[in-house]
């Protein structure tokens, strides 16, 4: 294995970080609907998915520290959400084996909505009840999913072609794998 | 067969590894590691602002002539009427500094304005904040009152070296002493975050129980200046209903906060002379 | 084993089996009974141990004026707490016990009381926020560590506070600087306001601080329960419609920790405000008599009656007190610096004085009802009058004399000899039909039951005395055994001035429709012709010539009449001054009596000198609120006299 491939997290956690700027970007525009949209689990998916669990976990680390940089949550509550959700998904992909792609969709936005689950429990826990509202949250949730329906399958396609330029072919070790 | 089952439950020991290992962590490390992190991505939020700058610039360039003339003209005016209410406010100003030293008044804070961009907006369910593109090298204090023309916007929540963090007013950790219009009556403001499709929000409490709301002319909040942080009479939003607060002697309110909150992009920070920084 | 032994082996085995049997059966019909049968009270036991019920007062109401002026209302009492069952609080308590473990150990010392080291450490924490509060706020305030234990034992459940009434400047300051999770937080509370401090303090009353009511109805009752100190009226209105005042109080129950300290809030009912109540008072006419009181310091007291309707507008009585030194509690040196000065009683209601002059009118209605005189009727005053071995003076030698000048002098002699005419028992009756020998009934608490109309009988049972004619020359000027109390004196001058009599007055404003349901008045029972001379009479009483100069009002003619009594004590005689009027005098609608206390003993303290100016400043006050009652006739005549 040669430097490139054992380091693909960081080709991965690069992709993630371009991915939260533009939708940074995006969520500056859109504020004043009040809707937000968080796009975390489409990442964390991807990097579970694609790669290793060591691997998917090192390239969400950095992920989650800049978004724990900028919020006002203790920090390190993203690197637990994420870290805590990837493994779960790496044990889910290691008991479904084959079928993890066509379940994969539905793995991000089941990732999406625990991620937000998440941060509410941590927002109720840190920052109080006061200013949580249900309805808005419930409605942040689904533009968020749907956003992540729409975008997944080209998001991971785009992480596994860039990797696949950078000669990390996915696809082929995980039938090698097998 | 049982060595796979360990296998399969070694993701879930990392997981509680790193837990473990992040709690312990010593704190001056998690805050080393965050500044770093902040430091590190902040020039790539402060280049997306020059940008969108760059993009208005070039969207003005593309105007016509007349387009300009216009804009130039509004602008000649808007300037005169500028100039006139300076004219206004300094003789104001003078009557009032008249008026305090013959009641032996004690002199108000003063505080200068430091003009910055807004960077990022990110008003999500759980918090709201700005981040705006001045930071401790342009002399940004910590808790540090920002406003904009339509009131105040919120706090400084962090300071960094070219960028600052602002707490906004719909937060739900921002707490201040304001009052109603004709009254001075502190009474407690917090946020309350935003509403979909709508303004941003907040909660008064200790609101006497005297006050009405009238829908038609909603009674204006307004900062009361008591609190020490922030200065005295600026708007913060407009009391839209009321209902019986939990001392049964207050009632306790929504404000409804300025809608232009969540299209802001220049804030000016307030920085007291007086003191150097607000706290 | 052979078969024999197997079988007794085999029916022991029964016998174990039974026994067994027998045994489960009672265990599983204990457990079937408990899980099943008793599981309610169990639940009931469970929630009991696990749940605390708080009550908090519902704000009292508000008592207005007679315009919906504010005279009391509740202020909020703003404190700095600190939730002691907070879970950082908790923690930091704990910290701070170990770590002074700790430094015991290392030490080497050994730790006398580890429930001390806990009591100590728990006043460390709190001193260390109670100092972050003092940077804040300016102050230097210090936490007792034996009342936060108190407050432990006591309250576990309510706010421990920190620092008491916060002025608006503080509650400003700590709401914009403590971090919203901060352990200290603003807490509000409420207590009785008085705008107008000591005005009409006796007959507003003021609150004393009692253990909350817990009403049967209220959820949460098998709770044990912590609830913040009620209020409950102590004198005054606040008193006498207490009921009607009280808020209605709120509800919290509370699931606790096996500590006792709260989790999380289950129900939560709000207080209520408690009804408000307009009086009859009117604010301005009440800081008129207050002032004139407060000009030199007098005592004695004051009521103000709106005669059409028997509403009081004005009551006082001096010396009083700042009901604001009550709230929210009356401390030590307060009520020991208000009994000192006997400021306590309200002298309106329960003050018992010698009615003096006025009682003169009395006496002449008494004379005139009986025909002993009418009006016309004229007596030789030389400047006493000689009853028996004793000599009665009147004020000054009157010569001939007829009704009216009478009562605008004031001559005794002439009432000596009207009384001595008509006899106390027409002289009784006649007072006791103008209801001076009973309460007025009106709606306040502890009016005194005590005032006196002397009859014979009364002497004859009290003292076993016959009623000489010297008593009865006594009672003719209004002295002797006679007391009454200011509002009855106010009273009579409401019935003088409508010749009709009047009974319970109110400090309740009263609804058009609670006017009409009133009982109408009896009548005097003085023909008109024979009325209006007293009336005429008391006019001149009010004028250049007569006692009560000082109660001249431009513009308006004002009926009234001067007194001087005495209240004889072992060192000496002390003289009231009082003033009874009313005004207009064509068409009466206020009515009033003034009473001075003299300031020393023997000291001369004549009514149209003391008293009159104190209801001129009512009936000031009164007509400039109400100009449609000045005597436009009058007002022209003054205004042409002014001119040059």
């Amino acid at each position: 294995m040669n430097l490139l491939s054992r380091n693909r997290w960081l080709i991965v956690a690069i992709c993630h970080y371009v991915t939260l700027f533009i939708f940074s970007e995006i969520n500056y525009h859109i504020a004043f609907t009040g809707i937000y949209i968080l796009i975390t689990g489409m990442l964390l998916t991807s990097s579970s998915l694609i790669l290793s669990p060591t691997q998917g976990a090192l390239s969400l680390v950095p992920v989650a520290f800049n978004i724990d940089s900028r919020i006002p949550l203790p920090f390190g509550s993203s690197l637990i959400i994420l870290v805590g959700l990837h493994f779960a998904i790496a044990l889910f992909k290691s008991q479904i084996q084959r079928e993890t792609d066509d379940l994969a969709i539905v793995t991000a936005l089941f990732a999406n909505i625990l991620v937000h689950l998440a941060y509410t429990l941590f927002s109720r826990a840190y920052l109080g009840t006061n200013g949580i509202d249900p309805l808005l949250i419930s409605v942040n949730a689904i533009s968020s999913s749907l956003v992540v329906a729409l975008l997944y399958t080209l998001y991971s396609r785009s992480i596994v072609d860039i990797l696949g330029i950078l000669g990390i072919h996915v696809h082929q070790e995980s039938r090698h794998k097998r | 067969m049982l060595k796979k089952r360990l296998f399969n439950k070694k993701p879930f020991a990392v997981l509680i590894a790193v837990a473990i290992f992040w709690i312990f962590v010593p704190f001056i490390v998690k805050s080393t590691l965050r500044s770093a992190f902040y430091e590190f991505q902040a020039p790539i939020s402060a280049s997306a602002s020059y940008v969108r700058e760059l993009q208005n610039f070039w969207a003005a360039r593309s105007k016509s002539k007349s387009e300009l003339y216009e804009a130039g003209k509004d602008l000649a005016h808007l300037n005169a009427t500028y100039e006139l209410m300076i004219l206004e406010n300094q003789a104001m100003r003078e009557e009032i500094s008249r008026l305090e030293s013959l009641l032996g008044l004690p002199s108000r804070p003063e505080y200068k304005y430091e003009i910055a961009r807004v960077v990022t907006r990110e008003f999500n369910s759980w918090w709201h904040q700005l981040e705006i593109r001045k930071g401790s090298l342009h002399g940004i204090p910590m808790g540090a009152p920002v406003v904009f023309a339509g009131g105040v916007v919120g706090r400084i929540s962090e300071v960094h070296q070219y960028t600052s963090t602002v707490e906004l007013l719909s937060n739900n950790h921002l707490r201040m002493a304001v009052i109603i219009e004709g009254d001075n009556r502190p009474m407690s403001f917090r946020g309350a975050g935003f509403r979909l499709f709508r303004s941003p929000i907040g909660i008064a409490q200790y609101v006497p129980t005297d006050i009405a709301v009238d829908s038609s002319n909603p009674p204006r909040i307004l900062t009361s200046g008591m609190g020490g942080v922030f200065p005295a009479g600026l708007h913060i939003g407009h009391l839209v209903s009321l209902k019986p607060g939990s001392s049964g002697m207050f009632q306790d309110g929504e404000i409804r906060l300025e809608p232009r909150l969540s299209n802001l992009t220049e804030v000016a920070v307030l920085i007291s002379l007086d003191e150097g920084t607000a706290q | 084993m052979n078969p024999d032994n197997t079988k007794k082996y085999q029916s022991r085995l029964w016998i174990f089996y039974g026994l067994l049997i027998i045994l489960l059966s009672l265990l599983y019909s204990g457990l079937f009974y408990r899980q099943l049968i008793e599981s309610e009270s169990h639940a009931n036991r469970e929630k009991i141990q696990n749940q605390r019920r708080i009550l908090t007062p519902g704000p009292r109401g508000n008592l207005l004026d007679r315009d919906g002026r504010v005279l009391v209302s509740n202020w909020p009492k703003f404190s700095a707490v600190v939730f002691l069952s907070d879970d950082l609080v908790q923690s930091a308590f704990h910290n701070h016990y170990r770590s002074l473990v700790r430094d015991y150990r290392e030490r080497g010392e050994k730790i006398e009381s580890y429930s001390q080291l806990r009591v100590h450490s728990r006043a460390m924490v709190l001193q260390s926020y109670l100092s972050e509060v003092n940077r804040l706020i300016g102050r230097q305030e210090e936490v007792d560590a034996s009342d936060i234990s108190r407050h432990l034992y006591v309250n576990p459940l309510l706010p421990y506070p920190i620092v008491n009434n916060l002025t608006a400047s503080e509650f400003a300051v700590l709401l914009e600087s403590l971090p919203v999770e901060s352990p200290v937080q603003v807490y509000v509370s409420n207590m009785r306001h008085y705008p107008y401090e000591n005005a009409a303090a006796h007959a507003l009353g003021y609150v004393g601080q009692s253990p909350l009511e817990v009403k049967s109805d209220m959820p949460g009752n098998e709770l044990k329960t912590f609830a913040s100190k009620g209020t409950y009226g102590r004198n005054g209105i606040e008193k006498q419609f207490d009921q009607v005042l009280q808020g209605k109080t709120g509800s919290e129950i509370w699931v606790v920790d096996p500590s006792g300290y709260q989790v999380e809030p289950i129900r939560q009912t709000y207080p209520e405000k408690g009804k408000d109540i307009t009086l009859s008072i009117d604010i301005d006419l009440q800081l008129a008599g207050e002032s004139g009181y407060d000009l030199y310091k007098d005592k004695g007291a004051l009521v103000a009656i709106d005669i059409n309707s028997m509403e009081i507008l004005a009551m006082l009585s001096r010396p009083d007190y700042d009901l604001n030194a009550t709230s929210p509690f009356i401390s030590n040196i307060v009520f020991a610096d208000i009994s000192e000065r006997k400021a306590w009683e309200n002298k309106a209601i329960r003050g018992l004085y010698p009615p003096g002059s006025p009682f003169k009118l009395i006496t002449a209605i008494a004379g005139l009802k009986a025909g002993k005189i009418d009006a016309s009727t004229v007596f030789e005053c030389d400047g006493a009058h000689q009853i028996g071995g004793r000599r009665f003076p009147c004020m000054g030698r009157h010569g001939e004399i007829d009704l009216r000048t009478a009562i605008e002098k004031s001559c005794n002699e002439y009432f000596y000899r009207v009384g001595l005419a008509t006899g106390v028992d027409n002289l009784s009756q006649e007072a006791i039909y103008m209801r001076l020998n009973a309460p007025t009934q009106v709606d306040l608490p502890n009016e005194t039951r005590s005032m006196l109309t002397p009859s014979r009988d009364w002497k004859k049972s009290r003292t076993g005395e016959p009623w000489y004619p010297g008593d009865t020359a006594n009672m003719s000027i209004g002295q002797g055994a006679l007391t009454v109390t200011p509002l009855q004196m106010a009273m009579l001058a409401a019935s003088i001035a409508k010749n009709q009599v009047y009974s319970s007055p109110t400090i309740l404003k009263q609804s058009a429709t609670q006017l009409l349901r009133r009982s109408p008045p009896q009548p005097l029972g003085l023909p008109v012709d024979i009325h209006k001379a007293i009336v005429e009479g008391m006019d001149r009483v009010v004028s250049p010539t007569g006692t009560a100069r000082a109660a001249i009002i431009e513009g308006v003619s004002v009926a009234g009449k001067t007194g001087t009594a005495q209240i004889n004590k072992a060192e000496g005689n002390l003289e009231l001054a009082w003033f009874i009027g009313f005004a207009p005098v064509d068409d009466p609608q206020i009515a009033i009596a003034a009473l001075v206390e003299g300031q020393e003993l023997n000291q001369s303290f004549g009514g149209g000198t003391y008293a009159a100016p104190m209801a001129r400043y009512v009936l000031e006050a009164y007509f400039k609120k109400y100009p449609e009652y000045l005597d436009t006739a009058k007002e022209e005549a003054i205004a042409n006299v002014s001119l040059p």
